[in-house]
């Protein structure tokens, strides 16, 4: 922990300080220069089955099983300071509180940047940004800035990457008829830290970048992106666990084991997200969709589709809504010749599991209302009928005595939210 | 709610009188309104400034404008300002206060009733 605040925290804080001090120490506390602003939810949320527990994404470790009531799920809260230095620098940082596997000052900061804006179509970033994969990427912690109690869990739950490490550039331009255009990049050093099973995994730094367009006229949003993160290493240790029994297994016993000990690794793959959204909002009704496609060169991050249709319409204070979602992993299972001495049976479906384990396909629909109690603070009601399919369940966390969960299965949600900013 | 907007004064924005611009459309108003434009349509530096946050004036402004209720409002500023992209317009607490703010700054653009303008600022769109 200790190591990570050095090599992290304390270049960008540096850079952060050293570039603001000789601009704002003319006139530290002009009160317009700083902005302090925040977000919370508290949130109750009523879930799972026997053998499936609940998590609004893969990152969480806590979940919610059939008869319990869970509050980490949604709950969150974030503060955030800006500080103007002058028309072209601008810097924020931001802290977040939720759920998560490891709570160091490296994990809760989510935004720390210096921003300069050469001209007024142009801004440049540096520093810890959240890349802007998807329409909510950017502020899916912040429930009141949108309409349901949290980003579709079939759409953003499989996206297990922290904030980047790097920069970012916007260029955006008014078009003809009161259009308005926007084109960002970003490139920076990312990691993921997710429960898998009883262990965890840690990777080390993933170089990742993309690009989206997004694109806004009267009552309409359009957005395509694409990003890419590439894996150098930082295997799962269950993975090397597994693979060491392979190695040594002659082949005439089982022709295939060094075949599937290469699969399971990360070393040098990739993984591609591509994505379109669009947004329809003319003050009554809302209309959200987004669809994605995960695809990389390893057969333990399979294919897999998402997306979503929210049909929402507001009257006075509430917003009654309704959402499709999926999420299919769409090639078929992995599978591998079996060995040729049965005593290796077991080892043989505990490693093909294995590489099956990030499939995730079910199919949801929810209803639900946003109430908006005043100017700052909502009140969102929603109800999740989900169906998953048996063994493509890594958006949920298996109840310790199932080691495979095999059968499909129905699981409803109920989910009481408060959100507010500040 | 309708009832007191139609019996309102008018809304106009307003800017310096020593500002160049003259006119602004719909669009631009938006533009430097909403966090996406902070330059005026000649490339000179725009500070936008909004009134109280609780307050009728802001609620009515942005309901001519752009047909976004006040909470409707905030929800777009939350996405914008967490994600790090923008600020909202600092706010000013009454219309004098929003008078003298523009009169003082050359940058400045602000909405205010019609009734409590005067020659020091100029006005560039009316609803």
């Amino acid at each position: 922990m200790l190591k990570n605040i050095q090599t992290k925290i304390l270049p960008i804080l540096g850079l952060f300080l050293s570039m603001t001090m000789p601009v704002i120490s003319a006139d530290l506390f002009q009160s317009d220069r700083f902005m302090l602003s925040g977000f919370g939810t508290l949130g109750l949320t009523s879930s799972g089955s026997d053998e499936l527990g609940f998590r609004r994404d893969a990152t969480q470790k806590e979940e919610v099983y059939h008869g319990d009531v869970g509050f980490l799920t949604d709950s969150r809260a974030g503060i955030q300071v800006n500080a103007k230095l002058n028309p072209q620098f601008n810097a924020a940082v931001q802290l977040v509180v939720k759920e998560r596997i490891s709570h160091n000052i490296d994990k809760l900061l989510e935004l720390a940047f210096l921003s300069y804006r050469p001209t007024n179509n142009l801004e440049l970033r540096f520093g810890r940004l959240k890349g802007a994969i998807y329409m909510l990427s950017e502020y899916r912690d912040v429930g009141f800035a949108y309409l349901w109690a949290r980003p579709v869990s079939e759409f953003y739950g499989y996206f297990l990457f922290q904030s980047a490490d790097g920069m970012d550039v916007q260029y955006s331009m008014n078009t003809p008829g009161g259009g308005f255009l926007q084109l960002k990049a970003f490139g920076g050093y990312t990691h993921i830290n997710a429960p898998f099973g009883d262990t965890e995994w840690n990777t080390g730094s993933i170089p990742a970048y993309g690009l989206n367009l997004n694109f806004e006229k009267n009552n309409w949003i359009f957005r395509a992106g694409w990003a890419r993160a590439e894996f150098e290493d930082g295997d799962l240790t269950i993975f090397n666990d597994l693979k060491d029994p392979l190695q040594s297994i002659p082949s005439f016993l089982w022709p295939d084991a060094q075949g599937l000990a290469d699969k399971l690794s990360y070393d040098d793959s990739f993984a591609n997200f591509y994505s379109l959204g669009m947004t329809y909002d003319n003050g009554q009704w809302v209309v959200q969709s987004e669809l994605g496609m995960l695809n990389s060169s390893k057969a333990i991050l399979p294919t897999t589709m998402s997306g979503y249709l929210s049909l929402g319409y507001r009257v006075g204070k509430f917003t009654p809504y309704v959402v499709a979602s999926f999420i299919d992993s769409t090639k078929d299972r992995y599978s591998s010749p079996e060995p040729f001495l049965p005593s290796l049976q077991p080892l043989h479906e505990v490693v093909v599991g294995a590489i099956n384990e990030s499939r995730a396909s079910q199919n949801t629909i929810s209803v639900g209302t946003r109430w908006d109690l005043s100017r700052h603070t909502a009140l969102k009601f929603q109800w999740d009928v989900r169906h998953i399919k048996g063994g493509e369940a890594v958006l949920w966390r298996l109840a310790p005595q199932d080691d495979f969960f095999t059968k499909d299965q129905t699981v409803n949600t109920f989910s009481i939210n408060l959100d507010f900013i500040f | 709610m309708l009832l007191s907007v139609s019996i309102r004064a008018e809304m106009v924005v307003i800017i310096n009188a020593e500002n160049e611009v003259e006119k602004l459309n719909k669009e631009e108003v938006i533009g430097l309104f909403m966090g996406r434009n902070n330059a005026f349509p000649n490339g000179t530096n725009a500070f936008p400034f909004d009134q109280d946050v609780q307050s009728d004036s802001r609620n009515d402004f942005y309901l001519k404008l752009t047909k976004k209720s006040a909470v409707q409002i905030n929800a777009y500023w939350a996405r914008l300002v967490f994600s790090g992209r923008a600020t909202p317009p600092p706010a000013l607490s009454n219309s004098e206060v929003t008078l003298s703010t523009v009169r003082e700054n050359p940058g400045a653009i602000a909405y205010i009733d019609s009734k409590d303008i005067d020659s020091s600022v100029k006005v560039v769109y009316r609803f």
